[in-house]
């Protein structure tokens, strides 16, 4: 069963994400998840929508919607952008086992989300761009869900 | 984000850094430890107890201020570094982390930045290591 979904859309820069990540933080809270996987979700989903900024519209004007709802007892972020198709699931994770400045670059933003949430479904919509759903299990109580 | 700036002494002079706020830009920690370095810092402490999360920009903050910090003595080689990290004996003398919340510790981990910063739970013992 799910709830009714929460909805914003933003404008990909960086200027918006502080207002997305407010929204999110309000609706999973409204959602009944408590602090510490309210904030998994906050950093998940930040990291996803920073790459869609900087990889996907790579400085462009664009739009990045984006959707909240429970599922029983768990949580579903849906994000949408009109960016060039790219499926960040099929990625590498990074090497964590070196320092910083001898490491490849890139990766730790997508190894974050990975870590923070429990499933990443990516899929191309009809209409095209990219569609990514973040998925957290098990961080509503009986109640609520 | 706020950052308050104090001065301290261990063995040598340490500037700390009090962040309140999730960590989400590079931008203002960056200019902040570019502004203390320029004034003569050379030993940061950052306190992460107010700090709720940390995002990957924050993370890239750190590494800038781990770079900057960083100096040509051998022991801080590229190579030392990378055996030392191997090895599990090479921390950076330079910058230090103090009370991480679970969460900012967590992104700390799973970064793999606590294999070369140390982590600090006391103020006093933190400023003793410098």
């Amino acid at each position: 069963m799910s709830d009714g979904e929460h909805c914003i859309t933003i404008l990909a820069g960086p200027p918006e994400l502080e207002r997305l990540r407010g929204f999110l933080e309000a609706a999973v809270t409204q959602l009944g998840v408590a602090e510490a996987p309210a904030l998994d979700l906050v950093v998940a989903v930040n990291e996803l929508v920073t790459n869609s900024v900087v990889h996907g519209y790579r400085g462009r004007q664009g739009l990045i919607e984006l959707c909240v709802r429970g599922v029983g007892s768990s949580i579903e972020v849906r994000l949408r952008d009109e960016a060039p198709p790219f499926d960040p699931t099929t990625l590498p994770p990074p090497r964590i086992d070196l320092p910083p400045h001898l490491r490849p670059p890139g990766g730790m933003g997508l190894h974050l989300a990975r870590h923070f949430s429990d499933e990443l479904r990516y899929r191309v919509p009809p209409e095209g761009g990219n569609e990514l759903t973040v998925v957290k299990r098990g961080v509503r109580t009986a109640s609520q869900a | 984000m706020e950052i308050a700036v104090t001065q301290a002494q261990g063995r040598v002079p340490v500037t700390v850094f009090r962040i309140t706020g999730p960590i989400t830009s590079n931008v203002e920690l960056e200019a902040q430890a570019q502004a203390a370095y320029d004034a003569g810092a050379r030993n940061l402490l950052l306190d992460l107890s107010e700090v709720p999360y940390i995002a990957t920009y924050g993370l890239r903050a750190l590494h800038f201020i781990y770079t900057l910090l960083r100096t040509s003595a051998p022991d801080e080689s590229d190579a030392a570094v990378r055996k030392g990290i191997g090895d599990g004996t090479f921390m950076s003398p330079h910058l230090k982390l103090l009370k991480p919340t679970p969460h900012a510790m967590e992104a700390l981990k799973v970064a793999g930045y606590d294999m070369f910063l140390e982590i600090h739970r006391d103020y006093d013992k933190a400023l003793s290591t410098f």
